[in-house]
């Protein structure tokens, strides 16, 4: 066999598993088995990541979305004790939700059609071509434009994640009353 | 289901072998497979009553966008589609942080996840 | 000195300010004083250039001096400018002379009363408006002196703003004003439009190209008298001047006797080139000027308050001077002006004094016997009387005479009811001098407020225009009477400047008999009244007494009842409709209207927002569809 037919083969699997368990995250009711759909979802388009060339960006997508973020999501099902969700009440809007989505479908679709019947050639392209990744490796390709061309904006990443993790304390902590009678003010 | 919308959708603009078609992974099937994806969570925000759910099918949503992303970045010889995807996933953490938490807030008050019921800024 | 004629004018606009501004803090005495040395500096002036004017050849005594241009725009170009010449040169000295003794005169009068400095930057700036009117060079100017002369009554007449009857008459006073300023405004539109200039001297030379019609001058001249009729208190516009008796008897004195009310005749002198093209028009002036005299006269004969029966006699005497003005006779017209603001302005303030000496006591029905206790007011009070009434030598005689001798050259008809009420005139003021001054002591002494003769601040301006009024014909004498050789000063004056439309058709003797028979009238009526009231010690009954035609008089013949029911009812109930329903529901409505379509539509928009996270996503999704749909379709 080919190496060339791993690619087209490894591709197809994971875009139907990804495809099939998405689909499953939005049929079972019991949302425990949704968040866990959702987690092999995630693994899929890590896959599907590596076929593309950033193994970088697969790593975070596993350590992130599944590790970090399901992890946090079935802590809350779990906490929360939720059951299965009721059947569907109104069927009027879950009839134009999938009419909406359905001519979402298509008309991208036929977007993509058309517009990938231009040729890919004559566009203007960068200079980070195959060669270059194979040579200097993608990660360090990867870093060296996150830390020169892209350094603000990462500060700034941090600056949201500090952001979001004192949001995250004060929502969960609530504000405390103030204390006047001991002369203690409230924290 | 896939396998047919792929062989449908394809490729177009190259008359060659059938088989070649399927074989040749262009761009354009990894945006076949961001397109559906995102349709499938846009479809599961619109169906579904429980908030956690809800908020699952918006990290569906994200992921698709990403494919896209990386699949431009690849295609096109640059690196900005990746770093764009970095921070996309830093957002989408942080996101999901307060997401959760303003969700146990209002569990608390209201005993309930349905987003159905939770209509306080009626009228 | 001619370029500083302007300091004439601003003298007492300087004054208004100091005292408008400081007035308060200055107190009531050093008001008085600022006030009248502002006049009294400006009388200086207008002495010095008058001086000054007499010295130049006759052809050399017109000057404009210009001080800045003001509205120029399309046709209109005037400037504030002001124009020395003879006619406007008598006007100021009378102006500021009278004016300066009846300032000096309400210091005493006024003592005590409440806002006094108000009163006296209220005059000042009446001395300002009535010598741009005066002064002015153009009608725009003078307009502003017409309009400012007018709202100075107005604040003067409601000086006195607690009492009810005084504010109803200010404003009555300032809207019949305005009934007559409309008119005037008309006249002056119909100038422009046709003359295209608005000074007097292009304006007289435009005239005199004669290139417009006669119809047109008619109209000019027929609105510029409405005007007149308005300012000047004629039919059908006097009912102001009686009911502006409620003011201090200072402001009665200087506005609605000598200075405020002569404006008319002034811009009729002034504009006398135009009016003497349009003979229809001094027709109508003439007969209406004789009706107001014998009109007003009757009413005097029936009034009771002093300052009344002034009032109606002022409204006859000006009925004397359109009715002599009217037949062409500017200048003599002109001469009753100056005598009559001398013995006029003396018998209000010598009222003013009975007045103060009474403690506010107005009817003559309350006073008598005063001559004993007010020896100079009484003495005063008997020369204007005489003057008034047309006594041989007198001022009020010389100017009279004139007016009754060139009417009666113009129209026989219009001079019978100027000689009628010559007499009747005489019967009133000497009713009003009997019954005031002699026979019992009717008064009441309040408490401690002894009868006494007014302080020296008072008498000596009556004094000194008692002796104008006695002696102030000698500027008129006529030629017949060349007595001392001495021939009218007056009428060499202004020749230049007025012209002279009347005609004379009967000889010397016709005029000296004239003369004889309206002493003789003066006579008639003298004895009637000194029968009357001296020898019978005949009082005027009580006003519930009173009946019959002598009611109708008294009533003012309810004129004043015609016009509230005729015009003013009117006017407040199409107001009133108005009000109600359209302003009520048409416009209340549309605003309303408005305020409840923005409300119904909020309500109706309130349900889109249901509170359901689920609905807005589907707006959103819908909104995200649409736009793909609108790609797709853009893209094939």
């Amino acid at each position: 066999m080919e190496i060339t037919i791993v690619k087209p083969v490894l591709f197809y699997i994971f875009s139907s598993l990804a495809i099939a368990t998405a689909l499953m995250v939005i049929i079972f009711r019991n949302p425990l088995y949704s968040a866990t759909s959702l987690v092999v979802t995630f693994f899929s388009i890590a896959v599907i990541f590596i076929l593309l060339g950033s193994e970088f960006i697969a790593v975070m997508q596993v350590l992130v979305y599944a590790g970090a973020i399901m992890v946090l999501v079935i802590f809350v099902i779990m906490l929360l004790n939720l059951k299965n969700e009721a059947p569907i009440k109104n069927l009027l809007r879950s009839f134009f939700a999938i009419l909406i989505t359905g001519i979402l479908f298509v008309s991208m679709m036929f977007v993509l059609v058309k517009g990938a019947s231009e040729n890919l050639e004559g566009a203007k392209r960068g200079v980070i071509t195959e060669a270059v990744i194979n040579e200097t490796g993608s990660i360090e390709v990867f870093s060296m434009a996150l830390f020169s061309e892209y350094l603000i904006p990462f500060e700034l990443a941090s600056l949201l994640l500090t952001a979001a993790i004192i949001g995250v304390v004060i929502l969960a902590k609530g504000m405390r009353k103030k204390v006047s009678s001991t002369g203690e003010k409230g924290k | 289901m896939p396998k047919e919308c792929e062989k449908r959708f394809l490729q177009p603009g190259k008359k060659g072998n059938k088989m070649d078609q399927i074989l040749n992974i262009t761009p354009g099937h990894y945006i076949s497979l961001s397109v559906i994806l995102f349709c499938i969570g846009a479809a599961g925000v619109l169906l579904r009553r429980n908030a956690i759910v809800i908020f699952l099918c918006i990290e569906i949503m994200l992921n698709a966008v990403n494919i896209a992303l990386i699949t431009f970045s690849r295609y096109f010889d640059q690196s900005r589609g990746e770093i764009f995807v970095f921070f996309v996933m830093a957002v989408a953490a942080a996101e999901s942080a307060i997401g959760l938490a303003l969700l146990i807030v209002v569990y608390k008050q209201k005993k309930t996840i349905d987003v159905d019921e939770i209509n306080l800024l009626k009228g | 000195m001619f370029e500083y004629v302007w300091l004439i004018v601003l003298l007492p606009f300087f004054g208004f300010l100091i005292l408008g501004l400081l007035g308060n803090k200055l107190g009531e005495r050093i008001s008085g004083i600022v006030a009248s040395l502002a006049t009294v500096l400006s009388f200086a002036l207008a002495v010095k250039i008058f001086i000054e004017l007499l010295s130049r050849p006759e052809e050399e005594r017109s000057v404009v001096v210009t001080l800045f241009d003001w509205i120029v725009a399309g046709k209109i170009h005037t400037a504030i400018a002001y124009q020395i010449d003879p006619l406007s040169m008598l006007m100021t000295l009378i102006i500021t002379g009278v004016g300066s003794l009846i300032h000096i005169y309400s210091i005493g009068y006024m003592h005590g009363d409440k806002g006094v400095p108000r009163f006296f930057a209220y005059l000042n700036l009446f001395m300002f408006s009535m010598l741009n009117l005066v002064l002015g060079s153009n009608l725009i100017l003078m307009f502003l002196g017409w309009e400012g002369v007018g709202l100075c009554s107005y604040l003067l007449i409601a000086y006195y703003y607690d009492v009810k009857d005084a504010g109803d008459a200010g404003k009555k006073a300032f809207i019949v004003n305005r009934v007559g300023d409309f008119g005037f405004i008309i006249g002056i539109f119909l100038i422009i439009n046709y003359f295209g200039v608005l000074d007097f001297l292009s304006l007289e030379k435009a005239v005199e190209a004669e290139s417009v019609g006669a119809l047109v001058i008619f109209w000019i001249t027929l609105m510029l008298f409405v005007g007149a009729t308005g300012k000047s208190a004629q039919i059908p516009l006097y009912v102001w001047l009686p009911d502006a008796m409620a003011g201090p008897t200072p402001v009665s004195a200087l506005i609605h006797a000598a200075t405020m009310v002569t404006s008319g005749i002034y811009m009729l002198a002034r504009l006398s080139f135009l009016f003497v093209k349009a003979p229809e028009t001094m027709m109508i002036i003439s007969v209406i000027g004789a009706l107001t005299a014998f009109f007003a006269a009757t009413i005097g004969t029936q009034q009771n308050d002093i300052k009344k029966v002034l009032a109606y006699s002022t409204v006859s005497q000006l009925g004397y001077m359109f009715m002599g003005a009217g037949a062409g006779a500017f200048t003599a017209a002109l001469f009753h002006v100056m005598t009559h603001a001398f013995f006029k302005a003396l018998l209000f303030l010598g009222a003013g004094s009975v007045i103060h000496a009474l403690h506010h006591e107005q009817d003559i029905r309350n006073m008598g016997g005063l001559r004993k206790k007010l020896p100079i007011t009484h003495f005063i009070f008997l020369i204007g009387t005489l003057a008034i009434a047309g006594t041989p030598f007198f001022s009020g005689f010389f100017s009279k005479d004139e007016i009754l001798w060139k009417t009666f050259n113009y129209n026989i008809v219009v001079w019978a009811f100027g000689a009628a009420a010559a007499m009747i005139t005489s019967y009133y003021m000497f009713r009003l001098y009997f019954v005031t001054f002699w026979g019992d002591m009717r008064y009441h002494e309040h408490g401690d407020h002894k009868v006494h003769e007014s302080p020296l601040v008072m008498t000596v301006p009556l004094l000194i225009l008692a002796v104008l009024s006695a002696f102030g014909g000698i500027f008129g004498i006529p030629h017949i009477l060349d007595i001392f050789h001495i021939g009218n000063y007056l009428e060499e004056f202004l020749k230049e400047t007025v012209l002279d439309g009347s005609k004379t058709y009967y000889g010397h003797n016709v005029e000296i008999g004239l003369m004889v028979f309206s002493v003789t009238l003066a006579f008639a009526g003298f004895l009637i009244a000194y029968k009357l009231f001296y020898r019978n010690r005949k009082i005027p009954v009580k006003d519930d007494d009173i009946k019959g035609l002598n009611n109708v008089v008294y009533q003012k013949y309810f004129i004043d009842e015609i016009y509230n029911s005729l015009f003013v009812q009117s006017i407040l109930n199409f107001s009133y409709g108005l009000w109600r329903w359209f302003d009520v529901l048409v416009i209340d409505g549309i605003v309303n209207g408005v305020g409840k379509i923005i409300k119904n539509f909020g309500d109706g928009s309130r349900d889109v927002q249901t509170g359901v996270v689920h609905d807005y996503m589907i707006s959103m999704a819908i909104g995200l569809a649409s736009f793909m749909t609108l790609l797709c379709l853009y893209l094939w």
